[in-house]
């Protein structure tokens, strides 16, 4: 069930959607994408380049946050725009939380705006591998 | 100083030194089946079950056209080890379908130095059989220097 226009209100928060990161799920990524970059496949290449270990794409997390926004508006092809800086790594075994808040409604394009963003708890602290992300939405 | 000098004018033997002079190329089109063997891998890798085409499956055929050619461009000077990824944009004008043939081409949109790292913008447009544009989208690379 898609979401209709009128049911959104600005400030309103989207469902989080939270997954667990695992090696397997990284490699099966490089594989189906064509981004073999070892970063993401060896330990002593990501090590070399001064990670913890192989981390995920950024492409991997921002396809989780997609996966997010497609869950709450309820429709794959009303995506409209989705922009993400990779501003932190994402390591294997974490566990990542896509959300979003609408940010602004255009009823003459009925193009909903949400600012999106990943979060990760590492160490006590929030870390944010995507802050600041952008989202439009186009609903009937 | 040595460095200072070399980054000013936007090559330094010791550090990244990616050719401006292939600002602007565009690498050759290429096609790409949205069949459901490609879905069903990449929707699954991320969690999904490949009942629709993921959005961010336009990944697949933009590494195809960008990613892949630029790894290849011995002229460009790009090694994979030192690529990371800092940013990226898609904008879609539809969904796709399993079943539909895309094609896509990536051009350099640019190249910009600071100091041992740098920034490749590569810009791949992903057009359906009929000549339409679906997507659109912008990768933003930094080319790690150093010898690690």
């Amino acid at each position: 069930v898609s979401v209709r226009f009128e049911e959104v209100s600005v400030g309103d928060e989207i469902p989080g959607l939270a997954k667990v990161v695992t090696r397997e799920d990284v490699r099966a990524y490089a594989e189906a994408s064509g981004d073999r970059n070892p970063l993401h496949l060896d330990e002593d290449v990501a090590r070399a380049a001064g990670f913890p270990g192989v981390i995920a794409h950024g492409m991997f997390t921002m396809a989780h946050l997609a996966s997010c926004v497609v869950r709450w508006s309820g429709d794959a092809g009303a995506l409209r725009r989705l922009r993400a800086q990779f501003r932190a790594p994402v390591l294997m075994g974490e566990e990542i939380v896509a959300g979003g808040s609408v940010r602004s409604l255009d009823p003459a394009s009925r193009h909903v705006t949400l600012d999106v963003w990943v979060r990760v708890e590492r160490d006590g602290a929030t870390e944010w591998p995507i802050r600041r992300g952008e989202a439009v939405v186009e609903l009937f | 100083v040595v460095r200072w000098r070399d980054s000013r004018i936007g090559r330094s033997p010791d550090t990244v030194a990616l050719n401006r002079d292939r600002e602007g190329e565009v690498y050759p089109r290429v096609t790409v089946a949205v069949d459901q063997g490609s879905v069903g891998r990449f929707a699954r890798s991320i969690g999904e079950d490949g009942t629709f085409v993921p959005p961010t499956w336009v990944a697949v055929p933009e590494i195809a056209a960008g990613l892949g050619p630029a790894l290849a461009d011995e002229g460009l000077g790009v090694e994979l080890a030192r690529v990371l990824h800092a940013e990226e944009e898609y904008e879609w004008r539809r969904g796709l379908r399993v079943g539909e043939i895309v094609s896509a081409q990536t051009r350099i949109d640019s190249i910009r130095g600071r100091g041992d790292v740098e920034f490749l913008t590569l810009v791949t447009t992903v057009t359906d059989q009929d000549g339409e544009e679906v997507a659109l989208a912008t990768s933003m690379l930094i080319v790690r220097g150093g010898s690690a």
